[in-house]
């Protein structure tokens, strides 16, 4: 026969806990109203159980569930696989708080719970996430446990202990798991469909757009050089994409489709340069590589102009193994098509400018020539500044003539202008300029205030050569780092006013800023990219793997931890009674015990005495006074105090006599 | 059909678990009693861990990963948790308490913490029977309770003994059956009806002097012209019975022999059942009364210890008396 069983009070609470702990993240993310209708759920279940109201009619739920589906879908558009099944499931989750009753219901919603719990790592994976869905295990788990226990014994407490105890060795047993367990790659195609607002850099350049970064200090990339230590900080030119179209007011990237893979430009000379890039999500499809990059690993593309490009946009952390050598060398001529394209202008506009270009063309020709003449002119009457004035409709001209005041974007779309309307091909390219070296984990990070704009000349037999105008202005900018130069400016870092990068003066809270990365970027290496170091590590640890040694070193870990865990759980213990009286009769029996002579199970303690003293003769009046006092202590209102003492006494006499 | 095979399969492993131990007063559980395996809750945490773990890898997501193998740690460690929940607990059979068949008999266990001091949501039942809770956290031992509707006369056995738990998780169940030497007195089931014979008094003993008096009532009998019309049996007459008379007997001569041979159309056990209806009958009037059975006879008396003494020897008859 079944029994139905009805929750008890901890267990709904428990309930409604584990409820609120799994979906306050994700209610972030959702359509206003679903937290909302969560809410109202929540608040109606309590009422039940508070007696004020009923459960609502089938058909009131049927209608919500309906209105909640719809509502879901209509909102969040079915383009977002990932998005709209969370928040499906978290709808019918809400929904399923005004029916649970029974254990059944309970379980259906734990379960989904444990589910909804791991989703979440969908959308972020950073230690913080990490230990927020483990704090989530835990209280799903003490739910759980909230169902099973003792109706008699109800208790709010008890499940959170047992849900430790029982988490707490599952933890080094997932560890082994999580080590040994092989890695496979996807089974379907599953996008994760998120367009979110990265901070980086985009397809277009507007003449001071790169200073909209130097606000923020958010990580763009890390790398791990092989060889220990990166080059000089001035060799530190992460290339991204360039910019090759100019229509009088903004810089244009190439679709995709003009930059087919070309073998013309190969980097030919310099040492050459192994490291692993750590990408954080852009939502643009550049990765950054030192100039230049020598060959593209899958499933990255090289473009025509030497820079790396993802499949699609990067929305999670991906990790690349680059090769790159710090110098370029090419003998292949352009091609017409692709000369056109490096000297293309608008027809009209920024007249002055292209004066200017015609003029020092006519002094010299040679591109060293021209190049010289626009490096000495910023050099002589620029200045740099976060913090340029607006420019106008020939914005060329006005920062070439009028304000001379810029950034790196100013710099090197002018310099571009000037060299194609000189004859000479030219582009801009984008990218970030340096990075920060962390000594506690060795690697570089680069952030996104260290965004640049340089640019690229077209040396007949030369290939293309890098020329960074800014240099000519602020040297110290590509000789130091960003923030040291850029601290002393006001725009830097105005998003992020407490940014610990600010305070690059105090050392501790350098040291710290740059312990917290080190955590994250090794959490990041061993954790969320283990799949790319799994192999290694094994052969690192066995040499080379066998099976029985991969089930020995699966079975060795789980047997020292149960064993651990079996011990602890069935070690002998004593048994211990709470109440004082009860203790010492269970000493004294223990005693007796080894003469034969414990008190049996359910054993009045009068009989008891009474079977000890025709045993034991000598001991009779002294286990009869225990007995007498026992029983005058349980029934005894008044002047406990005392007769405890006696009792206590007599109990220690009788032990004595023995 | 599947309930039906897994009822017939839960038989088997049941006898064949049995099988295993002889029966005794106080039983300790160890391993090779305590049986484990997962229950449909347990499958399907499994299954939700499964699916957890396929999103980890469409996803190429480690944390996700990581959540699976929490969920599998903790199932396995969940195993060691509920077999401790029984492990080293002591059932004693204390004492059981007699019932007429088709009632309940009562069953008084004793549960005693071996080496743990906690044992957390067990449940005790007989075969088929509703399940006692019940928990050892605050004590060491604990007496329970256990009730069973008796089907024979009898020394009559309640069968095995199941104890279970799903504490922890739920996940798994860990059970056990014992076979207790525990048997209760099964009383014959009292069937209502008949007349004692008028004037079943012994004259031996002048007890009961005359079989008719006014003061105690002692049956009934058919009525006849010239009766009391105050003795008539209206209760039985509205029932539909016929005319009836009520028969008393006088204080003074309250002892009545119950006798085999009153019914001599009934077959055996609708005797006994007769005769224990009277006894029940007899013995809440206060008569005193007597049972006289082939090979058994017990003199008339009165009170608890007497009814047990003349059920005991109903529900005995022609059993092979412990």
């Amino acid at each position: 026969m079944k029994a139905v069983y009805q929750l008890t009070r901890p267990a709904l609470l428990w309930q409604l806990l584990m409820v609120m702990a799994v979906l306050l993240p994700h209610s972030l993310r959702l359509p206003w109203w679903l937290p909302l209708m969560t809410l109202g759920a929540l608040g109606w279940r309590l009422w039940v159980h508070l007696g004020r109201t009923s459960f609502p009619h089938w058909s009131v739920k049927f209608m919500m569930a309906v209105t909640a589906g719809i509502g879901v879908i209509m909102s969040i558009g079915r383009g977002n696989g990932p998005e709209l099944a969370v928040a499906l499931l978290f709808a019918g989750f809400s929904l399923k708080l005004l029916e649970i009753y029974k254990r059944r219901d309970a379980l259906v919603l734990i379960y989904v719970a444990y589910f909804l719990a791991a989703t979440e790592l969908l959308f972020g994976q950073t230690l913080l996430h990490a230990l927020y869905v483990g704090l989530a295990l835990l209280l799903i788990t003490a739910a759980l446990n909230a169902v099973y226990q003792s109706e008699r014994h109800p208790d709010f407490w008890r499940p959170l202990r047992a849900s430790v105890r029982l988490l707490l060795p599952a933890l080094p047993l997932m560890v082994v798991l999580f080590v040994l367990v092989p890695r496979i790659g996807p089974l379907w195609y599953a996008p994760l469909a998120r367009e979110e607002a990265r901070t980086g850099l985009s397809d277009t350049l507007s003449p001071g757009d790169v200073s909209r970064l130097t606000g923020s200090s958010e990580v763009a990339f890390r790398v791990e050089f092989d060889r220990g230590r990166p080059p000089r900080p001035a060799e530190l030119y992460w290339r991204g994409l360039t910019y090759d179209r100019f229509d009088g007011r903004r810089w244009q990237a190439e679709s995709d489709r003009a930059l087919l893979p070309s073998a013309q430009q190969r980097p030919a000379s310099g040492a050459l340069l192994r490291y692993r890039i750590t990408q954080e999500p852009s939502g643009q499809p550049w990765v950054y590589g030192l100039d230049y990059p020598v060959a593209a690993p899958w499933p990255l593309r090289m473009q025509a102009n030497q820079t790396l490009r993802a499949p699609s946009k990067i929305r999670q952390r991906v990790d690349f193994a680059l090769e790159s050598r710090l110098s370029s060398q090419s003998d292949q001529p352009l091609s017409t098509f692709q000369r056109q394209r490096y000297l293309a202008l608008p027809e009209t506009g920024n007249e002055r400018a292209r004066a200017l270009a015609l003029s020092w063309r006519a002094e010299d020709a040679s591109t060293e020539g021209l190049v010289a003449r626009a490096l000495a002119l910023y050099g002589a009457a620029f200045r740099y500044t976060l913090t340029p004035e607006r420019l106008g409709a020939d914005s060329i001209d006005e920062f070439l003539f009028d304000t001379r005041k810029g950034f790196c974007g100013h710099f090197a779309s002018s310099l571009t202008f000037l060299l194609r309307a000189a004859g000479v091909p030219a582009r801009i390219v984008g990218g970030y300029l340096g990075g920060e070296w962390n000594p506690y984990e060795s690697y570089l990070v680069v952030r996104q205030f260290e965004a640049h704009a340089w640019t690229e000349v077209w040396h007949e037999g030369r290939g293309w050569v890098r020329i960074d105008p800014t240099a000519a202005v602020a040297p110290e900018r590509i000789e130091q780092s960003a923030e040291q130069l850029l601290s002393t400016q006001p725009g830097f870092l105005a998003d992020t006013p407490l940014s610990p990068v600010r305070f690059g003066h105090i050392g501790w809270i350098t040291a710290l800023r740059m312990r917290t990365d080190a955590l994250n970027f090794v959490w990041h290496r061993w954790v969320l990219s283990y799949q790319l170091r799994q192999d290694t590590l094994l052969q690192k640890l066995f040499g080379e793997l066998t099976l029985w040694k991969l089930a020995l070193a699966l079975l060795v870990p789980f047997s020292l931890v149960l064993g651990w865990v079996a011990l602890g759980l069935l070690r002998q213990r004593r048994p211990r009674a709470k109440d004082p009286v009860d203790a010492a009769l269970l000493g004294l029996s223990a005693r007796f015990e080894r003469r034969g002579l414990g008190r049996r199970p359910g054993e009045a303690v009068g009989a008891y005495a009474d079977r000890v003293a025709l045993a034991r003769p000598d001991l009779a009046p002294l286990i009869g006074t225990v007995a007498r006092l026992y029983e005058q202590l349980r029934y005894a209102q008044v002047g406990e105090a005392r007769l405890q003492r006696a009792y206590q006494a007599a109990v220690r006499a009788c032990v004595r006599q023995l | 059909m599947t309930a039906a095979w897994r009822r017939r399969i839960g038989a088997r492993a049941r006898r064949w678990a049995l099988g295993r131990h002889e029966p005794a007063r106080t039983l300790t559980l160890t391993q090779n009693r305590v049986f484990i395996f997962p229950t449909r809750a347990g499958f399907w945490f499994l299954f939700t861990a499964l699916v957890i773990l396929l999103l980890g890898i469409n996803y190429e997501n480690n944390l996700v990963y990581a959540v699976s193998f929490v969920l599998l740690s903790l199932f396995v460690v969940s195993i060691l948790h509920t077999y401790s929940n029984l492990a080293g607990l002591s059932i004693t059979a204390l004492s059981a308490r007699p019932c007429l068949v088709g009632e309940n008999a009562e069953f008084e266990l004793l549960l005693r913490a071996g080496r743990r001091r906690t044992y957390e949501a067990l449940q005790l039942s007989w075969i088929e029977q509703v399940p006692v809770n019940c928990d050892l956290i605050d004590d060491t031992e604990r007496r329970v309770r256990l009730y069973a509707p008796a089907t024979e006369r009898g020394w009559w056995r309640p069968g095995a003994l199941l104890i279970e738990t799903h504490y922890p998780l739920g996940l798994l169940r860990a059970w056990t059956w014992l076979e207790t030497d525990f048997r209760a007195l099964a009383y014959p089931r009292p069937l209502a009806g008949g007349l004692l014979p008028p004037g079943v008094g012994s004259g031996e003993r002048g007890t009961v002097a005359s079989g008719r008096g006014s003061e105690d009532f002692a049956g009934l009998e058919t009525y006849q012209k010239g009766m009391s019309p105050r003795h008539i049996a209206w209760k039985q007459l509205a029932a539909g019975q016929g005319l009836h008379a009520k028969q008393f007997v006088d204080h003074a001569d309250e002892q009545l022999w119950l006798d085999w041979t009153f019914w001599p159309e009934l077959e055996t056990e609708q005797r006994l059942s007769r005769l224990c209806y009277w006894t029940l009958r007899l013995a809440e009037q206060g008569v005193e009364y007597g049972l006289r059975l082939p090979g058994v006879e017990i003199a008339p008396g009165s009170g608890g210890r007497h009814r047990h003494q003349v059920l005991r020897a109903l529900a005995l008859h022609g059993q092979a008396s412990q």
